[in-house]
């Protein structure tokens, strides 16, 4: 495929991504950009997570982060969050 | 050459099977034979110039061309060929003027963003209606009373075209992924 053509479709296909989340997903995976920031490595802890998203209740941000690991953006294991590379350059990127 | 001869009929069908479809189904829309509120030819052709650009212009030219002839229902003048100069030329010196102006953007596309595509549609719709009104001025094609009036719903029709085109994109690929079921 025409790499310029490539680069076209994926900005439609990220925006039919985002538009595919729910204002709760959205707003947790917005807190995981934050997050994200400052650091070297695509991994959270989980706990942290949810004491930072304090107006939201745990077993919501677990379904939400459940609904997120569905979609493959990211996966849980032993307490940690590992976001995929995908996740993070492609769908949060705007 | 063959890739180059298949691109370019590719480009010309689609722009008039386009305009043709714009012609009736916004018909309602259109405020005098040459200006729409929405035209949706000017996302082809966004499209077209970002991805294959100089390639393509003379498909371009020549969809605009046969656009320009059966709306004005005049055969080749020196009118009609301004007209499609300009429709063809405004795209290719938006994406120019975008990589001079701003440093998001770079004409490989690379990290290519929303908001990138969206100012390039300005961009475009401000240099079309800006051509097309020098020529419409230039022919005697335009009432000048009528001329801010015209020149807002070109850009707009312009603008609302290409993001008409981009929604449609959009939800072509959420019903594609709203079909996908991940395998874990």
């Amino acid at each position: 495929m025409n790499p310029r053509l490539k680069q076209f479709l994926q900005v439609f296909y990220r925006l039919a991504q985002i538009e595919m989340l729910s204002e709760t997903q959205i707003y947790v995976a917005i807190k995981i950009k934050s997050l994200l920031a400052d650091k070297t490595d695509a991994t959270l802890d989980l706990e942290s997570l949810k004491e930072s998203l304090t107006d939201l209740p745990d077993d919501q941000v677990m379904t939400v982060l459940n609904e997120l690991a569905q979609k493959k953006y990211l996966s849980i294991k032993r307490g940690r969050i590992i976001f995929r590379q995908y996740f993070l350059n492609q769908v949060l990127h705007d | 050459m063959i890739n180059w001869v298949k691109i370019n009929v590719i480009t010309l069908v689609s722009f008039f099977v386009f305009f043709l479809i714009n012609q009736s189904v916004f018909e309602i829309f259109s405020v005098s034979e040459n200006i729409n509120w929405i035209f949706l030819p000017a996302g082809l052709r966004l499209f077209f110039i970002l991805v294959y650009r100089h390639r393509v212009l003379v498909g371009l030219f020549l969809g605009s061309l046969l656009a320009s002839v059966y709306l004005t229902q005049e055969t080749l003048s020196p009118f009609t060929l301004c007209l499609a100069l300009a429709s063809t030329l405004n795209p290719l010196i938006a994406l120019y003027a975008m990589e001079k102006l701003t440093t998001y953007f770079n004409l490989t596309l690379q990290n290519l963003t929303l908001e990138a595509i969206i100012s390039l549609a300005i961009i475009q719709a401000f240099f079309s209606t800006t051509l097309h009104h020098l020529i419409f001025l230039g022919f005697g094609k335009t009432l000048h009373e009528n001329f801010l009036g015209e020149l807002l719903t070109m850009f707009f029709g312009d603008l609302f075209g290409i993001l008409f085109m981009l929604g449609l994109l959009t939800l072509g690929f959420k019903l594609i992924l709203k079909s996908y079921k991940p395998t874990r």
